[in-house]
Parts: structure tokens; sequence; C-alpha cells
């Protein structure tokens, strides 16, 4: 109170604004001393899983882990919704569903559910774009009556009818409610958009889901689940000989066979970049635009890493999120992506922000990409951006479920086995000019696509000094 | 309850160095947890785990929403926010000349709200025809200019999160915090060298810290609610769940309204702050590569200058009985769905191991009984899930909701799928659990509870909430056997008291079709 009148005064005497314009202006102190404070870098050698291969191909990384009592096992299966036909675009999720509700050649999908459940065994799996994982978690004293489910459920799947017209009805529903989420809508949309009719943006719509049988499921299974196919990743309360034992039982009758894997190309950048809109009656809007970005395999990526990190990336330092959030308190979540895939992937900047703020908080996120490729970073950024990778590289290793799946991973992609230790190597080599030289090439503002899902006639200013305007209607519910 | 000290106790409380350690407990868990409680009052837990070199900590402190009042909602969680703005050393690049100016902002605001307020009373006199009403525009137009030229000036002496840069710089990763009813945490992990830095840095933080920045985080805490509930069906549902379940007690807001946010300022905040944040309302729970020995030095080295202060009052609103069952319906455009509440006990019934029973009996894989019944043999509904609300992992510290969750399948009805769960919730009061059905759920809480100890977070964690609710961390230990004796009596019993009818709020999402 004794400063509101002090204030008072002041305002009344037009005093004020004088004492602020002679207040001293921020001078930079002294350093902050905490970060004087220097450290050793870690030395630590991370356990390395044992890899070994049965004889029918199959590739096993193990780690022993006595901390508590207890197993992981993760197989990896290069069978990926990437490979299912368009007409038939939702088979890999229901295939992924059957797989795990569907039971086995010679458990009911009732029998199975219950004796996993009755000892307390998490046992989940799915499709996904390049890849599948099935994973069991369970402690080690039910060790063995595990994987001899497990196995059966990988090696003898039932693909049970009922279970199967179940996964199907439960994707129509789920496209049912497919746009009750702003988020769920814009990643659909944005990935549509950009990746046209590749395989990397393909949804199920209720025509290809008609189109899905049971005997699709199968085909699909027999088609990519084989030993040669697969990495089975490891860990927990276990000895090494008793884990290859176990598996060369259970596993070492899965027969080989020869695996192609359908190509799939590169995606083209589409023909009509420009804005998008999709009306909806909300008082947020969601934004996101950007373009093609690169493979995981890209020589460039840890310089892309780096990149990425200071414009929008990495946390409350990177630049978009200081400037839409901490400077205007535009977005609670803002910043920019590079999505990993075997061919390019994305790179979109994406934010939630209120209706009335959308035109310019877009605006300020497509400055903030263009001031970076401008006026180029500082080399506090780049220090602070590499640091931060480079000293949390023990976060690789927490714990073993966590070391085994990295290593099967990077198998999985054709890493090499050090390539943890590669990555810190080129990370420490970036340089500034690495970081302005990917910049350039890898972000375009000519042809980014923009898509903003919210009260259009709301906003504060039409969106077409961002590019021609398309709106589109998203399908009712059928 | 174990409380350290009575309000007003000044007599130091010798150091408790007594550590406490649990045996080796069932299912050869070894929970290896060493306490410290220093003599302000705050509590340390420490689990040494040397398989990486790094570790996790979870501090918490016993405040959240259910400490606001009226005018004050949503003080905990801008407070959280806040708390990453910095320091007196950290985030600016000159603290002597920044305080005064951060003085000026706020009082210029406080003007201006007065100013504004005056502006609608005079607007509203001349509505009704009064003459010689003064003007107050002019007067706001000199004051925002002062404003701005203030904000200007106190942009110049940021340093732009200066505190997340110096953790991320020094490998951090998970620096988060989260906001609850009953409790506000802090947590982030380190490479395991690092332990001097974040004890320092953490006690600054609790005894100095600077919330520049107020006015536009207050815009976030804004833009944070649209994002989480005005535009997600299901949580707008839920808003109407909670708040038709509860008439008295805090519980019954999910989320602060804007109204209050906007009017929340730096020295309300700060008063929140200084009443409710202090190192005896603090558990602060450590796991991974680290001395246990060293970990107390240094805790003590940095937190044991800042005092123990009053333990501020509780939550002292009882939630009456209800008496009826209430319906609520929230129009939205998606599709239907239902969630039902029931009024249950606090962390301290006995019967909470009850409902932990019935919850996973419910709910809790592709064997629950509600999975079964709703979703795999009725083909009614596409989800169900079941929790209880607030819902923190130790128990909530008033009398809590169970809740259950459902997404009808078209073409049936969220009538269809609430009489599909009244019968399941009717079969648990009156048909006793048969003996292998309940020793699947013993089994299984039994392995989660080893899961739940898997990540050194996760383990920081379940000691922390447990400790803080309860005042000892082998609270944890005890829910664990307490719950491996829950009888298929105890169950009916529970089911026929809580689900009721009359003790029930049902609340359905109606599809609202856009206008076009």
């Amino acid at each position: 109170m004794r400063h509101r009148a002090i204030i008072r005064g002041l305002c009344a005497t037009g005093l004020l604004a004088i004492l602020v314009a002679l207040w001293p202006a921020a001078t930079v102190r002294a350093t902050n001393p905490y970060l004087k404070w220097k450290y050793e870098d870690m030395k630590f050698n991370p356990p390395v899983p044992e890899r070994f291969v049965l004889d029918n191909g199959l590739v096993v990384f193990f780690l022993r882990d006595t901390t508590l009592p207890v197993v992981t096992l993760t197989a990896l299966v290069r069978a990926g919704s990437v490979y299912v036909p368009e007409e038939k675009a939702g088979l890999g999720g229901i295939a992924g569903d059957v797989l795990v509700t569907g039971g086995t050649t010679s458990r009911t999908p009732d029998e199975v559910d219950q004796q996993l459940e009755f000892l307390g065994i998490r046992w989940e799996g799915s499709v996904d774009l390049e890849s599948s994982d099935f994973s069991l978690h369970c402690l080690a004293k039910d060790f063995a009556a595990g994987l001899a489910l497990y196995a059966d459920l990988l090696l003898h799947p039932g693909f049970d009818s009922a279970k199967f017209q179940l996964a199907l009805d439960n994707s129509k529903e789920e496209l049912r409610r497919q746009n009750d989420s702003p988020g769920q809508i814009i990643s659909r949309e944005f990935s549509k958009l950009v990746y046209g009719h590749h395989p990397y943006g393909r949804f199920a719509t209720p025509q290809t889901l008609d189109a899905i049988s049971r005997q699709d499921v199968i085909d699909f299974y027999r088609a990519y689940f084989r030993p040669n196919t697969t990495i089975l990743a490891m860990s927990g309360d276990l000895t090494s000989a008793a884990v290859k034992n176990a598996l060369t039982r259970t596993f070492g009758g899965w027969s080989q066979a020869d695996v192609t894997l359908p190509q799939i190309p590169a995606p083209t950048a589409p023909d009509n970049p420009g804005v998008y809109l999709i009306n909806k009656d909300l008082n947020q809007t969601n934004i996101r635009f950007g373009h093609l970005g690169i493979d995981r395999h890209n020589s460039e990526r840890h310089a892309v890493r780096v990149m990425n990190d200071i414009l929008g990336g990495g946390g409350f330092t990177a630049r978009m999120i200081a400037r839409v959030r901490s400077d205007s308190g535009w977005a609670y979540s803002v910043g920019t992506r590079f999505t990993a895939a075997n061919q390019p992937g994305l790179f979109y900047a994406s934010c939630q922000t209120k209706t009335q703020t959308t035109a310019k908080t877009l605006a300020l996120m497509q400055w903030v990409v263009a001031d970076l490729l401008q006026n180029g970073i500082t080399d506090e950024e780049l220090a602070t951006a590499k640091e931060s990778i480079l000293n949390s590289d023990v976060f690789n290793y927490e714990t073993p479920g966590e070391i085994v799946e990295r290593y099967a991973t990077q198998e999985f992609y054709g890493f090499p086995a050090d390539q943890l230790k590669q990555d810190v190597e080129a990370i420490r080599a970036v340089t500034k000019a690495d970081v302005e030289r990917v910049a350039r090439k890898y972000l375009d503002p000519k042809h980014y696509t923009v898509l903003a899902v919210g009260k259009v006639e709301k906003f504060d200013a039409p969106l077409s000094r961002f590019g021609r305007v398309t709106t589109i209607t998203l399908e009712e519910a059928p | 309850m174990h409380r350290e000290g009575g309000i007003g106790t000044v007599v130091a409380i010798a150091l408790m160095m007594a550590t406490v350690t649990a045996a080796r407990a069932k299912d050869d868990v070894a929970l290896d947890v060493k306490k410290h409680v220093l003599a302000n009052g705050m509590t340390i837990l420490v689990v040494e785990r040397k398989a990486a070199p790094v570790f996790a900590t979870y501090m918490h402190y016993k405040v959240g929403s259910a400490n606001e009042w009226p005018g004050m909602i949503g003080a905990a969680h801008l407070l959280e926010h806040m708390l990453f703005k910095g320091t007196q050393a950290i985030g600016t690049k000159n603290y002597e000349r920044e305080v005064p100016l951060l003085v000026c902002e706020d009082s210029l605001r406080a003007v201006i709200e007065l100013e504004q307020r005056a502006d609608t009373m005079a607007y509203f006199q001349r509505s009704i025809g009064l003459k010689d009403v003064p003007d107050h525009h002019a007067r706001l137009a000199v004051l925002d200019t002062q404003l701005d030229s203030v904000k200007k000036a106190l942009d110049g002496f940021v340093v732009k999160s200066e505190y997340e840069q110096l953790y991320d710089r020094n490998g951090a990763t998970g620096f988060n915090a989260g906001t609850g009813y009953d409790g506000t945490t802090y947590y982030v992990s380190f490479p395991s060298n690092r332990l001097p830095l974040y004890f320092t840095v953490e006690a600054d933080r609790m005894a100095h810290p600077v919330l520049r920045e107020f006015y536009a985080e207050r815009e976030v805490v804004m833009e944070e609610r649209r994002l989480r509930v005005d535009n997600e069906g299901s949580a707008k549902l839920f808003e109407q769940l909670i708040g038709t379940a509860f008439i008295a007690h805090p519980y019954q807001i999910f989320w602060e309204w804007p109204s209050e946010v906007r009017h929340l300022t730096r020295p309300k905040v700060m008063d929140f702050y200084r009443k409710y944040y202090a190192p005896n309302r603090m558990v602060l729970a450590i796991v991974g590569d680290v001395d246990a020995n060293e970990v107390f030095q240094r805790a003590e080295a940095a937190f044991d200058a800042i005092p123990r202060q009053p333990d501020p009052d509780p939550v002292f609103t009882v939630e009456p009985p209800q008496e009826g069952e209430r319906r609520v319906i929230q129009e939205f455009d998606a599709e239907p769905y239902l969630s039902v509440a029931y009024h249950k006990t606090s962390f301290d019934d006995p019967d909470e191991m009850v409902f932990r029973v019935i919850h996973r009996l419910l709910s809790d894989g592709r064997t629950s009984r509600l999975y079964k019944s709703l979703v795999l043999d009725k083909q009614i509904a596409l989800s169900v899930s079941t929790y209880e609300y607030p819902g923190s992992d130790a128990g909530d510290l008033n009398p809590n909701l169970f809740v259950i969750d459902a997404e009808p399948k078209s073409p049936h009805t969220t009538l269809e799928v609430e009489t599909a769960l009244y019968e399941e919730l009717d079969r648990l009061a009156t048909t006793p659990v048969e003996p292998r059905e309940l020793e699947k759920i013993k089994n299984r809480i039994a392995a989660d509870f080893i899961w739940s100890l898997y990540s050194n977070l996760g383990l920081a964690s379940q000691v922390a909430e447990y400790e803080a609710r309860a005042g000892d961390w082998r609270y944890l230990l005890s829910v664990r056997d307490r719950l491996a004796k829950v009888t298929p009596a105890d169950i009916m019993r529970v089911a026929k008291t809580a689900f009721r009818p009359e003790n029930r709020t049902v609340a359905t999402l109606v599809p609202k079709k856009p206008e076009s």
C-alpha cells in the first residue's frame, strides 16, 4: 500500500517516467558464479550387452542386471505399416492388435490373457511405421512361463476371428473419434499435406477399413515375421547361459525365410505448399508449419540436431520458446522438430495460441527461423546446445532395459555397435559454420506448408499474408 | 500423523542423523532408504544405486491448489511456473538495480487495476444518465505508457532462461515440475558429479526466488488451460463432473479459472510462497549414484540456514455427504463420453486398500471385469477405465472420488454403457470375488510394486510421496502388505457402501455439431 501511494504520487507528477528513463541501464554483472563451475567429463564405461545369434538368424542382445528381480524382453520386427498397400491403410494397427489379443494356435485368447495377467505379466505390442515391437515385462521367477507364452504368441499367433472383428470395429470407432481433439487433427492433416500419397502420410478411412480381412492380417504376419527379420532385446536377473538355453529352446524352431521388404521411395515435396485452414469452434488455434526434413542416416544429422536445439527443440533456452513463450506469453507449448525415418521425415514448428494471437504468433515463429537463417547463431548458443547433449549422454545408459533396446534399435536401423560413442564425437565436432550451413540447407521458408486449426473468422488477421489459402473440410463421422 | 515441531517451536531440534533403513522386503526387493531430517525440518531420503553415474531428484512441497482460496485460484500453479525464473543471483544482470523496477511494475499495475475499476463504474454511471462523471481514459493512457517504459527497462535486466541454461549445460534431463491438489513437485536428473551444483542452486531457489517475467508467465498459464481443458471434450466434461460431485471441498476445481489468474499479482503470489514454502514442508528424495552421507552433508550445508516456518492451517473444509444422484451434461463438438464419480475415503482410512483392489478388479487389464463386460462381451464401449481423483500415488489427503470413464461405441449410447457399468458394480456388492481372481489382483499388485522402483525417478517419487503423506516412507511398504490382506468380504462391504446411486455423479458429453 505504501508503494502504491508513492507510485501514485509519482504518476500524478509525471516524475515516474523521468525516473525510469534515468534509471541506470542494466550493466553486465560479474558473471554468475555457478556458470563458472566446471566439472570433469564423466568417466564411465557403460555395460555392454552380450550379443549372440541363434542358428536361425535371430539376433539377441542380453544384459544381466540383478538390481531388481525382473526381466524385460522386446522384439523388434521389420514389419511396418509402410509396407501395407494404400487401399488397406489401417491394416498395420489392426495386425498389431490381433497379434496381441488373438491368442495362439493352441491357446484361446482368453487362456493367454488369464495366464499372463494372473502372473502380473505385462504384454504389449504394436505395428509402427517402419517396425513392430512386442514386449514382455515379468518377474524373474515367472520368466519360464512368460517366455513360453511370449514365444507362442510371436511364433504361432492364433488370429482369432472374433478378436479380428473387434479390432476392426474398434478402429472404426476410433475413426469416428479422430476429429475430437485438435492436436490429433493437426498432426494427421499436416502429415497428409506434406507427404501426399506417400506411405508416411497414409491414414485409415472407412473405405480402407472395409477392405481389410482377417486373411490380410495373416498374410502380413507371414510376409514379415521371421527370425531373420527380428532382433530381441533382453535384460534382467538371469544368467547368460540360462538365457541362451531358454531362447534356443523357444525360438530355435522358428524357421528362416527370405523376406523382401517393399522399397519405399523418398517422399516428394508437395506441389502446392501454402496456407491451409480447418475451421473449428475453439478458443485456441493449433498452428503447424514446415516441410520435408532429413532421414535418420543423414550424414549431417548431428549438426541438424544442434541447429534444431538452438532453433526450437532444446527446451527453454531455444529461441522460439524464449520468444513465443517467455517473452510474449503467447503459448504454453511451442517448438520445432525433425522427425526420424528411413526416408526424409518432417521438419515442423508447432504451437497452440489463443485465437486472438494466431497471426502474430505465426509471424513471430516464422521470424525466428528467418532470423537464424539471416544472422546465424552465437558461440554461446552453440556451446549450450553441445554441452547439453554431451553432458547428458550418460542418461542413455540409465536402466538395463534402455541399454539393450538402444543396442537393438541401432542394429535394426543399420548403425554400428559403437554408434553412441560416434555420436558423441560427431556432436563435439559440430561448428558454428556447420550449424549455419545445415540451417540454410534444411530450412526452406519459401516452401512452408502452413496449417491452422481454429476459429478462423476470429483470428487477429487473415492468414493470407502467409501464402495462398485453402480451406479443408474434415469428413463427418460416419 | 507425525509432525516435526509445533508452531512456534524454536528450540533447535537435535540433528537427527539416525537413518531409518528398512529390512530386505518381500519378493527379495531390497529397499534401502536412508533418511535424514535437518534441524529446520527438511526431510531428505536417499537410495544409493550405482548402476549408472546419474542421480534423480524429486522435491515435494506439501502445498497445492487445495490450499488456494477465492481470489487466489491458480496461485500454486503459477508459482510453480515462476520458480523457474531464477533467483537474486540467476537470471538477472544486476538484482539490486532490478528490484526497484519490479516493485515499480507491481505498484503501477495495482494503480491501473484501481483506475480500471473506477472506469467501469464511471461507464455504468454515464449509462444511467449521470452527468459530471470523471473520465479515467487519459490517466489510464499515461499509466500504460509508464508501465511500458518500466517493462522495457526490466527486459534489459533479464538473462533469459539462465536457470534452465545452467542446468542444460550441466547435462540435466527431465527438468520439470507439477502442481497437484495436496503437493507440488520439482524434479531433475543429473550426471552424478553435479551434486554440489544441484544443492547450491536449489537452496538459492528456495531462499531467494525472484518472480521476474511474472505477467507474461500469467498468460502462459492461461494458454495452458486452453490447451488442456477448453479444447478437449473429455477434459471439459471432467471439469463439470468434479465441479458437480464436490460442492464444498477445493478438489472441486479441475483447473484454475482464467478470471482469477488474470488478477493474480507478483506480491500476492509471493505471499503464497512465503506462507507455504518452507524447509519443514518439504521432502527431498535422491536416488542414484550418490553417497548418502555426502548428500546429507551437502543438504545441511546448503539448506540449514533457511529457517523453519509455522505450519499453515490445513484444509478444514469437509465435503458434506451427497444425498442424491447428480447428473450433468456437457455439450461439445466431439463424440459421446461418459464419466461417473463416487465419493470415497481419504488416504488414512483403512478401506483405502479395498478401493485399490476394486480399481484393479474393474479395469486393470484385459481380464478385468469392466473391460470384459463392456469392451469384449457386450461390445458397447471402445474403452473403459477407473481411477481415483485427485489420485496421488500415496493417496489423497482428503476424501476423494472413484471415477469410471467410458467411450461408448456407436450406435450404443452412454445410457447403455451406464446400465452395464452398474450391473458390474452391483455384482461387486452382492457376489464374493473368487479366490483365484483375488489372487490375480494381488500378484499384479506385487509385480507392479517392483516395477514402480525400476527407474531412479520412479523410486524417488514413490518414497518422497509416501514420506510426505504419512511422515514416513515406510508407509509405502505397509500399503503393499495391507493390500495383500484385503478379503472378498471387504470388497462386498465397501462396494455396497460406496456404489450407491445417491453417492453418484454422472457426467455425459453430448455431441454438439458446429453450425455450418
